[in-house]
């Protein structure tokens, strides 16, 4: 069995993504593994702290920092508690690191990128998102990452907005 | 560590790019180990066969009267043909998991490759389904082959795509 893996989970906070953050903790993440939260934030040309940080998203934030309320409004990212829980069982109990990292910009790239800069040996990710073209099986961001990622993509599917 | 994974179907044809997908699921898929009162997890190897329609049909030249004329003869050679590209197919990925020291089923099912392997991750129950990809066309880094993509899109587990990173 592989060890030391970095693991990426891509969220958008919409109900796939949770599941497929889920999946990931319940059945591919292992003892020593790297979690690294990956979460793209539509850019905001006007903010200097955003220009800063468009290029290569934000530093790395350990999962501690996650719950630090400075950090919160920081970043402008609200875990609720469920969320949080998840990733905090994943630490203890699975004695994984939980890194999350934040970037501006289209989905489809910074994801992409995301698997390049940090390494990922692989991504997992739902199917769809926040998105309302419910008419399509795969949502535009994971189709594209699907096809693009240079790691194994895992595609979480949420059983209800699938009709299974 | 034991995950939770029950059944997991890897798909392959053959190529270089599904033997990858196998040998990364056999690395980094942790299957779950046998509570006392129920199944440990398990990795089936599935390969769809072309139906014998299809594969005549591709190979036209090679055989008097094309498809047009039903030739029992012609119709066993071609299902024996199958099955030994099968048997070859088998061999491989069975070397590369006993290399690695799992156990695994095989599953051979004939017909259309991307609707079989959906219908095989419903009759089987598959927690998850793995499969390599590639493209046939000049434009390999635009598409994933038409089989995983149709996989992704309809299998109704969570589909993993191992892709060959050149």
């Amino acid at each position: 069995m592989a060890k030391e893996r970095k693991i990426g989970v891509a969220v958008d906070f919409s109900r796939g993504s949770n599941l497929a953050l889920k999946w990931a903790i319940d059945n591919l993440i292992d003892k020593e593994d790297t979690l690294f939260f990956i979460h793209v934030k539509p850019s905001q040309v006007d903010e200097s702290r955003d220009l800063l940080w468009s290029a290569t998203g934000s530093p790395l934030i350990p999962l501690e920092e996650l719950r630090d309320p400075d950090v919160v409004q920081k970043y402008e990212i609200n875990l609720d508690a469920e969320l949080l829980g998840m990733l905090a069982t994943a630490s203890s109990q699975k004695k994984v690191k939980v890194i999350a990292k934040i970037y501006w910009g289209d989905a489809r790239d910074k994801i992409c990128d995301a698997v390049a800069e940090l390494n990922l040996d692989s991504l997992v990710m739902g199917s769809r998102g926040l998105g309302t073209i419910q008419r399509a099986f795969l949502g535009s961001v994971t189709n594209y990452v699907m096809v693009h990622a240079t790691c194994p993509v895992t595609i979480v599917k949420d059983p209800c907005s699938h009709g299974f | 560590m034991s995950g939770n994974l029950r059944c997991v179907i890897v798909a392959v044809d053959g190529s270089e790019e599904s033997m990858k997908a196998l040998r990364w699921a056999l690395d980094n898929i942790k299957l779950r180990l046998p509570p006392p009162d129920a199944e440990a997890g398990s990795f089936i190897i599935l390969h769809v066969q072309s139906p014998p329609s299809i594969a005549t049909g591709l190979n036209p030249g090679a055989i008097p009267f094309g498809a047009d004329l039903e030739v029992p003869a012609f119709a066993a050679a071609i299902e024996a043909h199958q099955r030994r590209i099968t048997e070859a197919i088998f061999d491989h990925a069975l070397k590369i998991c006993s290399d690695k020291n799992v156990k695994v089923k095989t599953e051979v099912v004939i017909g259309d490759s991307k609707e079989k392997i959906c219908e095989a991750v419903e009759n089987l129950h598959a927690d998850l389904l793995v499969m390599g990809s590639r493209a046939f066309g000049p434009i390999k880094r635009m598409f994933l082959g038409s089989v995983s993509n149709y996989c992704a899109n309809h299998a109704q587990c969570p589909v993993m795509i191992v892709k060959d990173t050149a």
